[in-house]
Parts: structure tokens; sequence; C-alpha cells
């Protein structure tokens, strides 16, 4: 069953790539970069964010004033304060979107479960990042949203709700705190990001310049469509009564919200906390609930490797490296060296047959011998009905 | 009288990338297409698979023409397989496809007889629209032989005579 619906999700995929590709030359098909776009925003997100920076103030008494001052009197203050929170949501979309993309295409298991993984991971530290920005503006919504949380940590005098804000009560110590968290993340996402790429050879990590100019401005169109705006400025005597809600990183306090409202009462918030944790580590292990077989990893045949390093060079997942050729077989071309597959991280794929010229590596599945019989047979049996046909094509 | 002969359907042989263009409901039991019984297909594991020697293999055994379906370009299933197979196939990779005016001078393969296919997992239909275009391209393709003597020059222009581009002039074979 699970199989099947990730095969309907990949004709989905498919066809919305064949869709992108009515529009897109094939290589400027923006579906095909989504992890791309998504590394792009990520540092896109960071070079606004360091302008922010330079002016929020975290206090309680300051900084509601300190981004009021940087959204009305700094030059194009709003528009960076726009651009920081669209590409932050652009960010979000093109991260889920490349997440799906890689599950329903079945590109998560074996060899790329490092990749699923590290990125499972990203993907929660990016919405961590995006709704910890919002604290920092310090109106009712990051007030309610700190309230929120506490409540799904267990509640406001736990150890963990007290942790959340430094202390039995809100403080300036509490602002302080998110804003180092807001900027750790970033730091803890490259540790990730490198792990997301460790096992890929030459990988894409920018999409091509048009489609970055497209994207960037798609944002900037948004961010002087919708001005972003802070809600009235917190008060912490009164508990605010309604926020608006970024749909994009706050469905989860939305979602709460509104269990809460519907029956559940105050467990909703904890219930879809543990909910959440749930589905990550489900997401965390998906790759080895579905493992599969490692039957046709490729094989060097030591004897005919002469240590010319395409294979090396053309394996996409970095199976493939170069040894001291082992002093039992004698060594051909001059390099001493002859190939070794790392099997776990074999895909399989027989990219490295198709370019090895002296027929040194192989797939026990598909070797090369099949595949000359079968052209052999084709061409043979070609032969006979072609024969049968002249015989037919004797005028009657 | 004679009446007229029936043009003799071209041999073609593919190579599909079991990732990209489903064809399975189109396949009869012998691995041929159903709309086209000319077109034998060999499922591989990835259009990288593909070697170059065996695309010239099945021409020399006697096939009109050999084509390589992979997923669309940037999109492989194991990111670059259709980009190698694509390159080995124009002569800018190694191992490369010895085409003839190309790296593979006059005694290469015919470029007008080989050609690439991107195609996603639903285009099934479209792929099977080209190769009945491929395979009409195919009928009274004249067998050019190369001449005698083997050409000295190999620097001819790769991408005019590609298969990439079958609109495009026959190969010059410079003279012996």
């Amino acid at each position: 069953m699970y199989n099947r619906a990730v095969n309907r999700g990949w004709k989905i995929w498919s066809w919305v790539d064949n869709a992108f590709n009515k529009i897109y030359p094939q290589d400027y098909n923006p579906m095909y970069y989504l992890g791309g776009v998504s590394n792009l925003f990520f540092w896109f997100v960071i070079g606004t964010g360091i302008v922010l920076f330079l002016y929020y103030k975290p206090s309680l008494e300051e900084a509601y004033g300190s981004v009021d001052y940087l959204t009305q009197q700094v030059p194009y203050g709003q528009a960076v304060r726009g651009l920081h929170r669209y590409g932050a949501d652009a960010m979000l979309i093109f991260v889920v979107l490349h997440w799906l993309r890689v599950w329903w295409t079945d590109r998560y298991r074996k060899f790329r479960s490092l990749a699923w993984i590290s990125g499972v991971v990203l993907l929660v530290l990016t919405l961590l990042m995006g709704v910890s920005g919002y604290l920092l503006v310090w109106d009712e919504r990051s007030l309610l949203l700190i309230r929120m949380t506490q409540w799904m940590v267990g509640g406001e005098q736990t150890w963990l709700g007290r942790l959340l804000v430094g202390g039995d009560r809100i403080t300036d110590y509490t602002l302080t705190r998110f804003l180092f968290f807001h900027l750790g993340v970033p730091f803890l996402m490259l540790l990730f990001l490198w792990m997301h790429y460790i096992r890929i050879n030459r990988p894409v990590v920018y999409p091509p310049a048009l489609l970055t100019l497209q994207l960037f401005g798609i944002v900037f169109v948004a961010c002087y469509l919708f001005p972003t705006v802070s809600m009235p400025r917190a008060n912490l005597e009164r508990l605010p009564e309604g926020m608006l809600v970024d749909w994009f990183f706050q469905w989860g306090y939305a979602g709460a919200w509104w269990l809460q409202q519907n029956g559940l009462g105050s467990v909703a918030y904890p219930f879809v906390a543990l909910g959440l944790i749930a589905v990550s580590g489900l997401f965390f292990a998906l790759p080895y609930l579905t493992q599969g077989s490692y039957l046709n990893v490729v094989k060097v045949i030591p004897e005919k490797c002469t240590g010319c390093e395409y294979c090396a060079i053309d394996c996409h997942a970095n199976a493939i490296r170069m040894i001291p050729t082992p002093a039992n077989i004698k060594s051909k071309g001059g390099k001493k060296v002859i190939a070794e597959i790392l099997p776990t991280r074999c895909a399989e794929c027989g990219i490295c047959v198709g370019a090895c010229p002296f027929g040194a590596i192989e797939l026990p599945m598909y070797p090369e011998e099949a595949v000359l019989t079968r052209i052999r047979a084709i061409t043979t049996g070609a032969r006979q009905t072609v024969a049968v046909g002249n015989d037919r094509a004797v005028p009657s | 009288m004679f009446e007229q002969t029936e043009v003799k359907p071209p041999l073609i042989i593919g190579f599909l990338c079991e990732w990209a263009a489903q064809l399975d409901e189109y396949l009869n039991d012998d691995g041929t297409l159903a709309p086209l019984p000319n077109v034998h297909i060999i499922k591989i594991p990835c259009s990288g698979y593909v070697k170059p020697a065996w695309v010239e293999k099945s021409i020399q055994e006697g096939a009109d023409g050999v084509w390589v379906c992979g997923c669309p370009m940037v999109d492989c299933h194991y990111r670059e397989g259709n980009i190698f197979i694509r390159d080995r196939m124009t002569g800018e990779r190694n191992p490369y496809l010895r085409l003839k005016g190309g790296r593979g001078g006059a005694r290469g393969v015919d470029p007008h007889r080989v050609r690439g296919f991107w195609k996603a997992g639903v285009s099934g239909p479209e792929l099977i629209q080209e190769l009945k275009e491929f395979s009409e391209a195919l009928v009274g393709h004249p067998i050019v032989l190369g001449p005698v003597k083997p050409v000295r020059r190999h620097d001819g222009p790769v991408l005019d005579s590609s298969p990439w581009n079958p609109t495009g002039p026959e190969p010059e074979l410079s003279p012996p």
C-alpha cells in the first residue's frame, strides 16, 4: 500500500514536471532545482537578517520600538523587513516541495538515507527558525506565541516552560534568549547542510541565474503588495485575544488553538506538540523502515581495471574510491591504482559501467554480456523476419 | 507488372531508462512496442548505463537506428546519467560514441541513426509519437558508406551533424 501511494506521488510529480517543461527549457525547470532554491533563500534570509540585526534591540522596552523605527524611519527598512519575512516563507515553501519531491520520487532510501535524515532535521530547524523570528518583534503575537509554546511544553511554571523564557516571568533575558536561538539555529543548519551534501558528487546548490532573478522578483513584489505589519505592542498584564496567523510557520499553533476551542481544552497544546514530534520521528526513521536490498551493487573486475578514474569521477554518490593495486594483482596502466566500491553507498545505477572503457566494472543483475546477447537476438531475429517479408514482397 | 512493394520498416533498438517515460502498457511480450513493432526496447536502470560501444555494436549488427531515452536533463534519478550519455553521444565525454564526421571520422556511426529522448514518466505517448517520426525519418535513409581511405581531419563540427539536430545538414566528409 505504501509503495502504491509513493508511486501515485511519483506520477503526480512527473505530471507537474511535464507541465513546467512546456513553459521552461528542461534545464531551467524550477521543479528540478527545489533544493537549490531552498538554499538560495536560506542565504537570502541570512543577508536581510544581518541588516535587521543592526537595528534590533533585545529588551522589553525597546524591542517593539526598534522594529518600528526600522520599519518607519530607516530607508527601505520596510522592504528589508518584508524581504526577510517573505524570503523565509518562500524558503519554507521550497523546502517542503523539495521534501515531498524527494520522498515521492523515491530518492530518499539506501545510499541517500544520510541526506534524508539530515533533511528532516533541516526541515524541523527551518520551522523553529521561522517561529522564533516572530517572537522577537514583541507585539501581541509574540506574547501569545510564547505563552502557547509554554503550554505546549507543559505549562508556564513547569521546568521546560521556565527554561523557555529564562525564569518565572518574561524578562529582558527572554528576548536575548530568543535572539540567540533565532541566530543560532542557522549556524546549526550549516552543519546539517554539510551532512546533506557530503555524499553527493557535484551537488547543485543554486538554481540558474535566470530562475534566481525570477524568484527574487516574486518576493520583491510580495513585499510591496503585502507590507509586513506589527500587531499592537505586547502587554504582559493582558493575554491577547487572538493574532494574525502566518500560515506557513504558525499552522501548528493555529491548529492547537482550534482544537482547544473545539473540545480538547488545554490538553490540545501538548497533544499537538507530541504529535509533531512523533511525525518527525517517523520521517526520521522512514529510510530505515523502507530499506531496500543491496543485491545489485556493482563489482570491479580488478584484472581489467587500469586505474583511469573515469568511474570514480562519474559516480554521483561518491561510492567509488581509488586504492593502490593489491600485490596479488598485476596492475594495468601506469597509475598503479584500481577502483574499489563502497557497497552501502552504491546506487546500483550502472553509471560507472557506462563510464568504463575497459569493461572492468559490472552490474551483477544487468551484465554487459546480457545486453550484447539481447542486441544480437534482436538483429538476428529481425533478419529472419526480413527474409520472410521479402518472400511476401514478391509480386503476386 | 510489379505493384509498389511495401517499404521495409527500419529495425530500431532503444535503450529505455526505467525511471524515464513509462512504456509498460505499450510493450509486447517480446519487448517490442505495440504501436511500432519495429522498435525493440532494452530496459536499463539508468540512461548513463549505456555504453557507446553498444550503440555502435547495434548499428554494426544491422539495426537501422538506435535511441536512448533518459529522464529530462538535470532531473536524472541518479543525478547526471543522462548528461553523461548525451555528452558521450555527441563526442564530448569519454568514452565517446564514434560519429561519422565527428570524432569518429569517416568510419563512425551515421549521426542520423542515433537519437536521444529525454522524457519524464508520464510522457510515454509523446515518446511514441517522436519514435514514429524517428522511424519515418529512417525509412529510405541511405546507408552512407565511408570513403575507402580514412579521413585525416577529425575536427569537423560535431554540433551541426549531431543527433540533437537531426534537421541539420549531412556531415561533410573531407576528400581523401
